[in-house]
């Protein structure tokens, strides 16, 4: 079967996006890559098509921690979009929404919030007021807003999130399973550890579900379970969550991904606490 | 990249880096990745998803979870 140059463009983004979904970002990138070199070279003009490609490859470096190719693909696509008057403003703020995931995967919680809150403002403009994606806005700004200790602005953007998700919760899933692991991640950094215990088993039960057990995103919620059952005093089960979520970080993510070191840190210190008891 | 072979195979030559990570992640050596064009039929995302940026539709946004440490 010959493939037209479209055909194998898509085929190779939609390939590569499967793979990052699945959690195995390092066999997605060259697939993404050569998807976005054909779009540039087959289809110079067309600012849909490249976009689609550009802002598929920075989800992708996103999730390698490639921050600063995440953020020129962002920017790169936004500029195409934003200089012509009838793009789709969903996908100015998808990109504004992305731009504020680099800055707070980088720490750098100012830029981050600005465009977090530039992405909301332009959906809640353009989008009625129980869609999904601005529910998926609200939970990324108040992860945000967690980061710079701003717990109960987040808190109340959670709940209202969570109520526009669970109307729909087959669709919505995977930003269910989001949303619950922040809210739980939120409540146990203020120390409300069985509110926390509660979200989080519920967000690894629902990943365990869609992702499987072999997933970075269900390691991630596995990890934070463990933290909490770290501060509830249960070291135990505390250590054996982590070195469950440390073994798939380094399966899907390598050895070096900041996840990756972040969990491995946590499942040391819990070791320590362990032998001293 | 690498054209489509006579039997509709596309191939994609990895660069040394790419190389190197899949080694790790899979445990064997790698230079190129071939996929048939039933194979990446496979792998196409059902669309309609929240997070299918298929060209011409709704980009995708990411996600920021939480991930605690001390």
């Amino acid at each position: 079967m010959e493939l037209t140059r479209a055909q194998r463009i898509a085929h190779l983004a939609a390939a590569g996006n499967r793979y990052r979904l699945e959690g195995r970002p390092t066999l997605a990138e060259p697939l993404l890559r050569e998807a976005l070199e054909l779009t540039e070279s087959e289809f110079p003009g067309d600012r849909d098509r490249l976009a689609g490609a550009l802002n598929a490859l920075g989800l992708l470096y996103k999730d390698l921690a490639k921050y600063d190719e995440a953020r020129a693909c962002y920017e790169r696509a936004l500029s195409l979009l934003n200089s012509f008057p009838d793009s789709q403003r969903a996908d100015v703020a998808t990109l504004y929404h992305n731009l504020g995931g680099i800055e707070h995967a980088r720490k750098d919680s100012a830029a981050a919030e600005s465009f977090a809150r530039r992405g909301l403002e332009i959906r809640r403009a353009s989008a009625p007021a129980d869609d999904s994606t601005l529910a998926g806005d609200m939970v990324a700004l108040a992860a945000i807003l967690d980061g710079q200790g701003k717990f109960d602005e987040a808190e109340a953007l959670y709940v209202v999130a969570l109520g526009i998700l669970k109307k729909d919760p087959v669709a919505n899933a995977r930003e269910l399973a989001v949303a619950l692991n922040d809210l739980g991640a939120n409540y146990a950094r203020r120390d409300r550890l069985d509110e926390a215990n509660t979200q989080l088993a519920t967000a690894v039960e629902l990943k365990t579900r869609q992702l499987g057990v072999q997933h970075p995103d269900r390691a991630l919620s596995l990890n934070n379970l463990g933290f909490v059952h770290e501060r509830q005093g249960d070291i135990d089960r505390a250590a054996e969550l982590y070195a469950e979520a440390l073994r798939v970080f380094e399966q899907s993510l390598g050895h070096d991904h900041p996840k990756t070191r972040d969990c491995r840190r946590n499942y040391e210190r819990a070791l320590a606490v362990s032998s001293r008891m | 990249m690498d054209a489509t072979n006579p039997n509709g195979a596309v191939r994609i030559q990895l660069t040394s880096e790419q190389a190197k990570n899949i080694k790790e992640l899979i445990g064997r050596d790698a230079e190129a990745i071939e996929l048939s064009v039933q194979e990446l039929e496979q792998r196409i995302v059902p669309s309609g998803t929240i997070s299918d940026p298929i060209y011409g539709f709704r980009l995708a946004g990411n996600c920021n979870e939480t991930l605690l440490t001390s």
